[in-house]
């Protein structure tokens, strides 16, 4: 045998001290102690190694010590983290005990949460538009608002004749810059022999600009000098736009041919404008926006850099003196008044005629930020309801520490910590869920947020005290309540819960569900709105009816196609014209027969060939169509029945033949004649008002608004091989521009996308928050039916059916469905009705409605309650009452 | 020998009381205790430490590490002007629950309660 080593055991008695949770010091202490015990063993005759043995069972073992010092440093200043370990520890048994509760409430908050932080980066983003730019808080938009004939209006745009002016006479205007975006058939972009079509994309946008747009804008460069990159015959692209046309951004001095524009050089490369961005394009031309020919001076978007943001208020007022002096001579007969938009704001608050692109909306802001509050609400009220629930089953707990001398603020912070650390857990599951979830939320939005976007300082901080105010709110009544058994009855068994203090529960149940019926209802009518307008009668034909985009410089290539097209079998009526429905017609500004010398009546005018009104089958209330073979009709009009209002004229054959004439311009005092009256049709979305209208001839005397569209109206069963016939004749006459088509009842409905981009979100989120309600009511009812266990297995015993017991406990719960019911009803409605108010053609909210969401309700909350009562109802009494 | 949870109450006074007689360290506070109590005060050694933090910790006795040449570093604990006012509290909480035993096993009318 080995002789005894003392060093040795001592060292491998020290390393078990490691397991131990102590400290370097303390274990110094130890082993001191351990030394001395042992020395004086010795010395009084003890061996080494008895010496040793007796004096670490003296000592006591290694883990009990560690143990030990914990429960001394509880006690002291250390509280919190043993407390947090103890809560953990408690909510982790509980979870296992209870799990089902504890997972429902897990759940529903963690949902709650994903909601939030999903509504949460959408705000932020919303909020955040073009605060990038360096001078953002000091840049300003100018707009106008205008009275045209008695009408107001107003346009996000300029003329550009004040701008200059405005520079030199304010100092406090340090600098400005205009664009207007190119139009249609100036966007077909050709490089070596490849055309490429960006009509319709945001990021390849073509705009013109002016050389100070960068000195406004912090666009940022890769390659190219931004102080001189903006210049005549060249042109400054995005890194997307270099990728798609050079599959490189390295291009500078490349050359790309813009349709109708020119050859021209590339100047510079810049990064994509950010996605918060209200300016979006892909090329950026140079221009000089001085007036030319025809157009006295030209429309812009205008952008002022001020010295300070403050004086904003003093060039407000100056706005209107300096645009009246510029167009004195050109605009005699419109009454403008230019105001300023801050840039942040224009993205969120603008919503004037002419936005450069479209904008966000703050009601859309509020609504959403209702609904992430909403849905946290009912979550959290979840939480409670089934806290309270539960102390029953805690109330012997409650009494045991009460009894074991836990004072009743112990026991509070118990609760409420055990509640918070719950909502932290959640928080970092919804991180998770989130995680997950963001693919599908960016389709829905229509954005595109990244992951690490989730990992910004503030928005984590901001969700962590979210949960833990969440954890506080919905901790704080259970705590209290519970905290507040009196020990001696809750130990005897002798609470009876559930029955006074349930009314509190029923409270927030119908809370959670009057909210639930208000997203449904809100769901229905948002959906059924949406539905209104599709279906609406338009008063002329959309479906069938085909837009070929084409170029307003080849009318006589226009016209070939036209008659070629019209040859195809499938091809029932083809039209030139300058604009379509669902968009705006041109601006026209007239004197109709009976207007003084200073009046006129603006209208939205379309041109177009001799066939526009029977390709879209406009019906004609009064008078006649045009008609090729006479030859006076090219100068004459059709207008609608807003107009004849407008004009004060009669609605009867007494105004066909009247005048109107054109007040100014190139053919100022050439007057064309009524010849039919057209009846409304919603050329636009039902948000607008019909407008007055009126049709022309376009002519090489009337140019104004050029032919710009060829709409087909097709009656084939292969739409697929029509196209590509058209397609083939299109290469045939090689046409300068990619050949493009679109379906016009698609193109009208994308005017309904933010409608249906809010009822899709509308339908989740009333999905989630009654997804939620439902677990907790669930979870309720379970609570409740096995509290009941008893009572239904006497009942049973005495005779009761299935039947009767499952329609007792069902009726209990869904009869707060019904109250919740009534009470969402006339919030609801109020609440519709002020969103519909901003449609101009908008559904009434009919009895189906309010039947429905009620109807919805109740079939969620019966299937949600009866699982729990037909299995209760179900079970054999000999056990529930044997288990008593 | 006395029972775990007794010895844990009366740790304490005991401690503080013999820190009163001047500064030592722990195992000289374990010897003085079995000392004093002629061997039925049997301490777990161990156990005596996290008493001696936590009373640090509530400001009745402060430690410092001392190192004397050819001896090992040792940790002595000294009583506070807290720690001397703590005994005085002790002290009559002691004598209370004493007086209340003596009274109960010395009179027998008593006993019955």
């Amino acid at each position: 045998m080995k002789a005894f080593d003392l060093e040795l055991a001592i060292k491998t008695w020290k390393r078990s001290l490691l397991n131990a949770k102590l400290d370097e010091g303390t274990r110094q202490e130890l082993e001191n102690h351990l030394r001395d015990s042992i020395e004086d063993l010795i010395t009084q005759g003890y061996s080494e190694e008895a010496a040793f043995t007796k004096a670490v069972n003296r000592l006591g073992t290694p883990k009990g010590i560690g143990q030990e010092n914990i429960k001394a440093r509880a006690r002291g200043n250390t509280l919190m983290g043993s407390m947090v370990i103890q809560t953990f520890l408690i909510q982790w048994r509980l979870l296992k005990r209870r799990s089902i509760y504890a997972l429902i409430n897990v759940m529903g908050l963690v949902l709650g949460f994903a909601c939030c932080l999903l509504i949460t980066l959408f705000i932020r983003d919303e909020l955040s538009y073009d605060s990038f730019h360096s001078k953002s808080d000091r840049i300003f938009r100018v707009a106008t608002d205008a009275n045209l004939s008695g009408t107001d209006r107003s346009w996000a745009l300029v003329p550009s004749l004040m701008m200059p002016p405005l520079y030199e006479d304010l100092p406090e205007v340090e600098g400005y810059t205009m664009l207007a975006p190119a139009n249609q058939s100036q966007h077909t972009i050709k490089y070596k022999d490849q055309l490429f079509d960006e009509s319709g994309s945001l990021s390849g946008k073509v705009i013109q600009v002016d050389t100070s747009f960068f000195n406004v804008f912090d666009f940022e460069f890769i390659v190219g000098d931004r102080k001189t990159a903006i210049a005549p015959d060249m042109v400054v692209i995005t890194a997307s736009r270099a990728m798609k046309l050079f599959g490189r951004t390295d291009v500078l001095g490349e050359m790309i041919e813009v349709m109708n524009v020119g050859k021209l050089g590339i100047s510079g490369v810049i990064k994509d404008p950010p996605r918060n961005s209200h300016l979006q394009f892909g090329y950026l031309l140079h221009s000089d926006f001085k007036a030319s020919g025809f157009v006295p001076f030209i429309w812009v978007r205008a952008y002022l850099v001020l010295n300070t943001p403050e004086s904003a208020l003093k060039v407000g007022e100056n706005l209107k003196p300096i645009l009246d002096k510029a167009t004195a001579e050109t605009m005699n007969a419109v009454e403008m008044w230019p105001f300023l938009q801050e840039l942040k704001e224009v993205h969120l608050t603008s919503h004037l005629e002419y936005e450069i692109g479209s904008n966000g909306d703050r009601k859309n802001i509020v609504t959403f930020g209702l609904i992430a509050i909403v849905i946290l609400l009912i979550a959290a009220i979840n939480f409670t309801n089934l806290a309270t629930a539960k102390s029953a089953i805690r109330a012997r707990e409650v009494g045991v520490r009460k009894v074991l001398g836990a004072r009743k603020r112990q026991l509070i912070s118990q609760f409420l910590s055990e509640s918070i650390t719950m909502s932290v857990i959640a928080l970092v599951l919804s991180f998770g869920l989130v995680l997950i979830a963001l693919p599908v939320f960016n389709q829905l939005t229509g954005k595109v947020f990244l992951s690490s976007e989730l990992l910004d300082t503030s928005l984590l901080i901001a969700s962590l005290s979210l949960a833990l105010s969440v954890g506080i709110v919905a901790g704080i009544y259970p705590a209290f309540f519970m905290s507040s058994f009196r020990p001696i009855v809750v130990l005897k068994g002798k609470l009876t819960l559930g029955r006074g203090k349930g009314a509190f529960r029923k409270v927030l149940v119908v809370l959670q569900f009057s909210i639930s019926v208000i997203m449904i209802f809100s769901t229905l009518v948002v959906l059924q709105q949406t539905n209104f307008m599709k279906n609406q009668g338009l008063g002329f034909e959309k479906d069938q009816i085909i837009i070929l985009p084409i170029d307003r410089a080849w009318t006589r290539e226009a016209q070939l196609l036209k008659q070629e097209v019209l040859v195809i079998n499938g091809v029932v009526s083809a039209s030139l014209s300058s604009h379509i429905p669902s968009m705006r017609g041109g601006v026209m500004v007239m004197q109709p027969e009976g207007f003084s010398d200073k009046e006129t009546q603006m209208l939205d005018g379309i041109y177009a060939d001799f066939d526009f009104i029977k390709t879209y089958g406009l019906d004609i209330a009064i008078g006649r169509d045009f008609n090729s073979e006479l030859i006076t009709d090219s100068l004459n009009f059709i207008v609608n029945e807003t107009a004849i209002d407008k004009f004060g004229w009669e609605m009867s054959e007494a105004s066909i033949g009247k005048k109107i004439k054109y007040p100014n311009g190139p053919v100022s005092g050439t007057e064309g004649t009524v010849i039919g009256i057209s009846r409304d049709a919603h050329f636009r979305s039902l948000h607008h008002a019909i407008s007055p209208m009126m049709f022309g001839i376009s002519n090489s005397k009337f140019p104004f608004l050029g032919t710009n569209y060829l709409s087909l109206r097709v009656k084939s069963e292969d739409v697929t091989r029509l196209m590509e016939t058209i397609e083939q004749i299109w290469n045939s006459l090689s046409l300068d521009k990619a050949y493009s088509y679109s379906f016009l009842n698609q193109q009208f409905n994308t005017q309904y996308q933010s409608e249906e981009k809010l009822s899709e979100l509308f339908i989740y989120f009333s999905f989630l928050a009654i997804f939620i309600a439902c677990l907790g009511l669930f979870a309720l009812a379970a609570f409740t039916t096995e509290q009941k266990t008893k009572e239904i297995g006497i009942r049973k015993t005495l005779g009761a059916t299935v039947s009767q017991l499952s329609g007792k406990i069902t009726w209990g719960f869904t009869r707060w469905v019904v109250v919740a019911n009534v009470i969402a009803w006339p919030v609801a409605a109020i609440v519709m009705n002020q969103w519909l108010q901003g449609f101009a053609y908008r559904m009434s909210i009919g009895f189906s409605i309010f039947a429905f969401s009620t109807i919805i309700s109740m079939l969620i909350a019966l299937t949600t309650v009866s699982y729990m009562s037909v299995k209760a109802a179900r079970a054999n009494p000999i056990k529930a009452l044997r288990y008593e | 020998m006395l029972s775990k949870g007794l010895i844990a109450a009366s740790s304490k006074s005991l401690i503080l009381g013999i820190l009163q007689g001047g500064r030592t360290y722990g195992y000289a506070i374990i010897k003085g205790v079995r000392e004093l109590s002629g061997g039925e005060l049997e301490w777990q050694e161990g156990m005596l430490y996290p008493v001696l933090h936590r009373l640090e910790k509530e400001g009745l006795i402060t430690s410092e590490w001392e190192v004397t040449e050819g001896s090992r570093p040792r940790k002595y604990y000294a009583i506070t002007e807290a720690g001397k006012a703590a005994i005085h509290s002790e002290q009559e909480n002691w004598m209370s629950v004493h007086r209340v035993l003596t009274k109960l096993w010395n009179d027998p009318s008593l006993a019955d309660i």
